[in-house]
């Protein structure tokens, strides 16, 4: 089997996202003998995102945030939301994630998005920040996902959008209303970081699921690998947020 | 009057804390402050050298130690914020410790390491003579948020110095040497120019890729580390600065250190320093940067930086009975990425212990450790004997390692560090070396353990 993935990082975001996520998406597929074609893309590049099964969008608003307004104007031009459409699996990440809603206000200036999701964000005074566990229930997934968080703007979701999971432990889309990201068809928006993939294998694995399947208009069966180390991470961090009692098995799904 | 109660009650804390031994460095500067606000600001002022901040991401702690030998073989005594305590308490502590009961500083200068946020108010308080700027590279970012955040500390900071005061800047660094742009003090540029030394690649953990005037991508005619090196920007022409304390020559002698050759305005001198690393070569330009902008001879500036040696752990050795044990802090990733560069140096197969807490101190979002290169570690993977994680994070690590393409048969976890450290000693035969990279706070744990073996000495005392 051949999984197309694309990644791409804003040229402009300054300071990377961080290439966990990349490692966990390259390793497993090696691990799963799964032949990956990856382009690594940036702002300054021209892809045309139909033409691959998986695209992942890092973005930590960080350094060249006054940059961003660029990076989204050529997000905007690009075959993205085509792809969206059409069905491609797309992970959107932070900055990426507000990209994907339909504005994003900050004190001066208000930033059109793609309108993906229907909602929109707002700059607020200070930064949500701190460990993050989200319950995740999606037809084929159900997970809690663990990670961190750290992001100044507060998203919040209008009446047709889903977000991706519920908040047990932390702040989320707001701080508020218990959401955190979003799903439209195969476009998942999270502001999970650090890292996101390496300790939900789980979830790497559902976004492979997806991509080969559309990919080879089948179904596809994924064996288990063996995840003793992530399980054990995974384990630890719900120990540590005093989840372990609640917890039906976070691995048990696959 | 309040300032006098406010001496006293924090030389009282100072004298209780030293009393029942308390490692606490920043309590009795809290108490006086809480007393009088202005404490720090009447103390400081007083010292006839003035007060050398220095801040930054990365070399901190070493600048300033090296700086310290250089004072020291100047006979200037010291004003030292030591144990690390870089916030404004910790500043306040260090003046009061030098303070009679009368309130009279004995000392001739302040040197003062600062956290990057600590920065705009200690240039406020303390009117610094010089500061120096080493680096700014991404650390633990969920403290400060972003790096162009921490940058503006800094800014702000200078702003508030005097015109004839000098910022001590590495040109190598664009987001450094961009500072000199705005400043209003005098500057000083430090940098490296060895033919040869360094590479065209550039490295994964580079933070500046971008011009920070006009915002297109950096040329580099050579990458030092990270983003360190010769830049220049193809569209706007903004270009690392002419640097006045230049690296003329370098000798690596592995881990027994370096021998540098430095140009000044005043003149040449040749310097061995007993640290390795590059990086290390950056601490020992910035610190000579700084004495040179403080007037010393270039005489005391070589006693100086040649009596230095590594301490509180940067990178150290400890015997162990027929064992040693080969301590370095990690806590970034270009730092981390330097401590395996030193580790790969030797080829013997080796065993590590990696302790990882997410304590405030040491940052808690542990999500840099997916950008260290442990790939370089593992690639010469017949050179890992074993691995053992440890720390509040012990799995995170594993799980690093694992993705980093360790063989699952060589990692071990075990969160309690004491039982970690037998598991790694029980390991390694005579005369081996078991190499211990803990972050900040297992640090500190670290070598309270060692010490109640007996091992090693107090880290205030070093």
């Amino acid at each position: 089997m051949e999984l197309r993935l694309c990644y791409l990082e804003p040229d402009t975001s300054g300071v990377h996202q961080g290439r966990s996520n990349l490692v966990a998406l390259v390793k497993r597929c090696l691990w799963r003998g799964v032949d990956l074609r990856l382009a690594e893309v940036t702002t300054r590049d021209e892809p045309d995102f139909r033409v691959y099964d998986l695209v992942i969008i890092s973005g930590r608003g960080d350094l060249g945030r006054q940059f961003l307004a660029r990076d989204l104007r050529w997000l905007r031009q690009s075959s993205l939301a085509e792809a969206v459409e059409e069905g491609v699996v797309v992970l959107a990440l932070g900055a990426a994630f507000q990209f994907m809603g339909r504005y994003h206000q900050a004190p001066r200036r208000t930033i059109e998005g793609l309108g993906l999701f229907d909602m929109w964000t707002e700059a607020g005074e200070d930064r949500l920040t701190g460990a993050l566990a989200t319950s995740v229930r999606l037809p084929g997934l159900n997970t809690y996902l663990l990670g961190h968080e750290n992001h100044r703007g507060r998203t919040w979701l209008g009446p047709r959008a889903r977000s991706l999971g519920r908040v047990i432990t932390g702040l989320g889309n707001n701080g508020l209303d218990d959401t955190e990201g979003a799903v439209y068809r195969n476009l998942f928006g999270s502001y999970l970081q650090g890292p996101l993939l390496p300790k939900n294998p789980e979830f790497v694995d559902y976004l492979f699921q997806l991509a080969l399947e559309r990919r080879y208009e089948q179904e596809i069966y994924l064996p288990p690998l063996p995840n003793l180390v992530e399980d054990k991470a995974h384990q630890a961090l719900l120990r540590r947020l005093r989840l372990d009692q609640s917890a039906p098995s976070p691995q048990s799904a696959l | 009057m309040r300032f006098y109660l406010s001496l006293w009650a924090g030389k009282l804390t100072v004298w209780s804390s030293r009393l029942f031994g308390w490692g606490g460095s920043s309590l009795p500067g809290r108490v006086a402050r809480c007393l009088d606000p202005q404490v720090l600001r009447r103390l400081s002022r007083q010292v006839s050298g003035g007060n050398l901040m220095i801040t930054g991401t990365n070399g901190k702690t070493t600048t300033a130690k090296m700086v310290a030998e250089v004072a020291a073989a100047s006979g200037l005594r010291l004003t030292h914020n030591r144990a690390g305590a870089n916030l404004i308490t910790g500043l306040t502590t260090a003046y009061l410790q030098s303070a009679s009961a009368g309130g009279r500083v004995g000392t001739d200068m302040g040197l003062l390491e600062v956290d990057e946020a600590t920065v705009p108010r200690a240039a406020e308080e303390v009117a610094p003579k010089a500061m120096v700027v080493t680096n700014f590279f991404r650390d633990q970012l969920d403290r400060f948020g972003e790096l162009e955040h921490t940058v503006r500390f800094i800014r702000r900071g200078l702003e508030r110095m005097r015109p004839e005061s000098v910022a001590v800047l590495n040109a190598d660094d664009p987001l450094v040497a961009n500072l000199g742009r705005t400043t209003p003090t005098r500057t000083l540029y430090y940098g490296i120019d060895v033919p040869g030394l360094g590479s065209r690649e550039v490295d994964h953990t580079a933070e500046a890729k971008h011009c920070v005037v006009c915002g297109e991508p950096y040329q580099y005619d050579v990458y030092y580390y990270a983003h360190l090196g010769k830049f220049r920007c193809p569209r706007c022409g903004n270009a690392r600065p002419d640097p006045q304390v230049v690296l003329t020559g370098l000798t690596s002698e592995g881990s027994r250190g370096s021998s540098l050759t430095v140009h000044t305005p005043a003149g040449e001198f040749e310097a061995h320093i007993s640290i390795p690393g590059l990086y290390n070569v950056y601490n020992a330009l910035a610190a000579a940067g700084a004495a040179y902008a403080l007037g010393i001879s270039l005489a005391n500036i070589k006693a100086g930086l040649e009596s230095f040696s590594s301490h509180f752990g940067r990178m150290e050795m400890i015997s162990l009975g027929d064992k040693e044990v080969f301590l370095a802090l990690v806590k970034n990733p270009v730092g981390f990425n330097e401590v395996i560069r030193t580790i790969n140096e030797t080829r013997e197969q080796k065993t590590l212990l990696i302790a990882i807490n997410d304590n405030y101190a040491d940052g808690t979002d542990i999500s840099w450790l997916w950008d260290v290169d442990f790939e370089m570690l593992v690639a010469g993977q017949d050179h890992v004997k074993s691995v053992v994680t440890s720390g509040q994070r012990a799995e995170d690590m594993a799980l690093r390692l694992k993705y980093a393409g360790l063989d699952a048969g060589l990692l071990r976890v075990e969160r309690d560090m004491k039982q970690a450290l037998q598991m790694g000693l029980s390991s390694i035969g005579p005369g081996e070396i078991l190499y211990v990279l803990p972050t900040y706070t297992a640090m500190l744990e670290m070598r309270e353990i060692l010490q109640k073996m007996g091992y090693a000495r107090k880290f205030w005392e070093v």
